[in-house]
């Protein structure tokens, strides 16, 4: 691991300023569909993306978000539907032609080529004058935090400093959106959420509209303005992160960010949905027989009385708090702790657990994600 | 257990000298050869000089066979580069049928000796007005020798090109505002280039030992290097000497060449035949 690594922003505050002249644009797609074979990639996807903001899509591999971005790159052609940028219908316009610049999660950069050269290759293309280059790459190493490794071959970097070339190359000719397909995937955990810091930071700075290709929540919630829930080719959700952590709109969504417990339970004949004393609410519209309710670790408490009864399974120590497992019945019920507090829980220990009916989303139950 | 691991090592090295006797033995020989006064019957020559050495580049005869081989190699590799690497490159990033079509070419030339194949252009091309002036020229000689050589810089050019990525390469270029032209050119070739240098070698090296077409489709006409050498060691009277002489200066030529590759391509690994593609398969 190399210094720029762990760089922290405090570099950056007083950095120059970095001309990004072009306007943000926006990038509106309109009923995207691409079949390979039987397989649906995209399904009729619809997506805004406002000038200047991030959208991250979030999905599980095989969901259509890398064919998303790639449809919008023209790097894959959709089998019907429209991509929009600034205004302007890119649908028939070769990869080279449109408005973006890329970063793959293989880095992607010239090995024949050294840093500075990697950085000014799409000026080089546009045959921008030599002292424009220059200047713009001396810029752009400054903004990544690599000025004076401008002279060193990729294969001379870590994976992480690759991964800044990368983003300065696809910076350079002052794009009006960025595309980012897994930027950090394959780099260490320690240098992923140092860059995803960055990137956030820079995409801010520039005001560059951007999208973001990842199968990371928490990646995606950090860094996104909306985050755009894919799954089976279709978004399922789009939302700011924390409605999305908070407010799930949809059960695929409930289900895919943050590590949530997810009981099936019978919907009475007063079309009220119980669990034993811990919470009851009124089932949602169209749900039949059962719903299914959906709550988050941190919300479920452990009360004195009163509540479910459940037997402790196993207690995992995670810092701050331990996650207790409790058998109720037949579920096992995930319930965060304080750590403090949990001192007092042992394995097979009789607890009672109570839920606020506001931390609870019902959803129709039968159909499985 | 010390004897078997010895005997193994022992037949290793068995091994090692009978390869380097049946691979070096021909080429000493040949060597001595060229530098003998006389050598019969005995193991090792009479006498050494450089008598043949002058006496073969002195001839003008030769130095002309010698020039047209180079440059009918010469010209076979040139055409080549133009032919293969275009639709080489275009088969990995856009239509992969084209690669199976240019793989079955490939082998064709393998499908029949090289006699066979002489005699069908020349009769091919005969066989109608429009190419029939062309059925003895040296261009249809070269044309012979694109189609003969190619699959030897088709096969370590697509090998490069799977280590390299070069998919992934066209996409980051695309992207960065790059035409196929210029990527090719920019980002392709010098990411290949040993793949490129050791198939442009071997392209040479067939072209340059060719015989079966320069014979039959021109005669005499226009004597290769080949040529000239089996019209020497089939006349009573011809030079033997000069034959070893040209055969060692191949050789050390292609030796030295390959050494200056090999150095050159310590960075970029040969891959002579295609192997699994390190690339990351899109969905």
């Amino acid at each position: 691991m190399t210094p720029t690594d762990l760089r922290v922003d405090a570099h950056h505050v007083d950095a120059p300023y970095v001309r990004h002249c072009a306007e943000p644009s926006g990038v509106v797609v309109r009923g995207l569909t691409k079949r390979y074979g039987r397989v649906a990639a995209l399904e009729d996807v619809d997506l805004e993306v406002e000038p200047g903001e991030l959208v991250a899509l979030l999905g599980s591999s095989g969901s259509g978000k890398t064919t998303l971005l790639r449809v919008v790159a023209g790097l894959v052609e959709a089998d019907a539907g429209q991509v929009n940028i600034g205004g302007r219908d890119v649908s028939r316009v070769p990869t080279r032609a449109r408005p973006i610049g890329m970063v793959f999660q293989s880095y992607a950069l010239f090995p024949n080529m050294t840093v500075a050269r990697n950085i000014a290759f799409p000026l080089t293309v546009r045959r921008r004058s030599q002292a424009e280059r220059t200047e713009r790459v001396d810029e752009l190493l400054d903004l990544v935090g690599l000025a004076g490794l401008g002279d060193r071959y990729p294969s001379q970097l870590s994976g992480g400093q690759q991964q800044r070339v990368a983003l300065a190359r696809a910076l350079a000719p002052e794009p009006e959106v960025l595309l980012l397909d897994e930027p950090l995937s394959a780099l260490d955990a320690v240098i992923r959420t140092g860059l995803r810091d960055e990137i956030r930071r820079i995409q801010q700075r520039l005001g560059i509209t951007a999208l973001y290709v990842t199968h990371d929540q928490s990646e995606a919630l950090a860094i996104a303005d909306r985050v755009a829930i894919m799954s089976g080719g279709r978004i399922e959700e789009c939302a700011p992160p924390a409605e999305i952590y908070e407010r799930p709109a949809s059960r695929f969504a409930a289900l895919f960010v943050g590590s949530r417990n997810a009981l099936e339970l019978p919907v009475d004949s007063d079309r009220v949905v119980r669990w034993g004393q811990a919470f009851a609410l009124p089932a949602p519209a169209g749900a039949n027989g059962t719903a299914l309710a959906v709550f988050r670790p941190e919300d479920v408490e452990l009360v004195d009385n009163g509540g479910v009864e459940g037997r402790v399974d196993v207690a995992t120590f995670l810092g701050a708090t331990t996650r207790v497992h409790v058998r109720v019945e037949h579920h096992l019920v995930a319930v965060d702790v304080p750590s403090r507090r949990a001192a007092g829980v042992a394995v097979g220990d009789q607890v009672h657990l109570a839920v606020p009916g506001r931390a609870v989303r019902l959803f129709t139950a039968g159909e499985h994600a | 257990m010390t004897v078997p691991s010895l005997g193994r090592g022992r037949a290793r090295w068995l091994l090692f000298a009978a390869a380097g006797a049946y691979f070096g033995l021909p080429v000493l020989a040949t060597a001595l050869y060229a530098f003998a006064t006389v050598w019969r019957s005995k193991a090792l020559p009479d006498g050494y000089t450089l008598d043949h050495v002058r006496d073969t580049f002195g001839d003008a005869r030769l130095v002309a066979a010698v020039g047209r081989s180079l440059l009918l190699g010469g010209l076979a590799v040139l055409i080549i580069n133009v032919v293969v690497l275009p639709p080489l490159y275009w088969a990995r990033v856009r239509n992969p049928q084209l690669r199976s079509v240019m793989q079955t070419c490939a082998l064709l030339p393998f499908a029949l000796p090289f006699l066979v194949i002489a005699y069908g252009i020349k009769n091919l091309a005969g066989a109608n007005g429009l190419t029939a002036p062309w059925s003895a020229s040296w261009q249809l000689v070269l044309l012979g020798h694109v189609a003969l050589a190619f699959p030897f810089f088709l096969w370590p050019v697509d090998g490069a090109m799977a280590a390299a990525d070069v998919r992934r390469l066209h996409e980051a270029a695309a992207t960065s505002g790059a035409g196929p032209v210029r990527t090719l050119l920019a980002v392709v070739v010098p990411n290949i280039r040993t793949g490129i240098l050791t198939g442009s070698i071997l392209a040479f090296a067939t072209s340059f030992g060719e015989y079966s077409i320069a014979r039959i489709i021109t005669g005499t006409s226009y004597e290769t290097l080949p040529v000239w050498m089996v019209n020497e060691l089939n006349q009573t009277a011809g030079n033997r000497f000069g034959v070893a002489v040209m055969t060692i200066t191949s050789f050390l030529i292609v030796l030295a060449v390959s050494v200056v590759v090999a150095v050159a391509a310590r960075d970029q690994p040969v891959q002579l035949l295609p192997g699994v593609s390190t690339a990351k398969e899109t969905p």
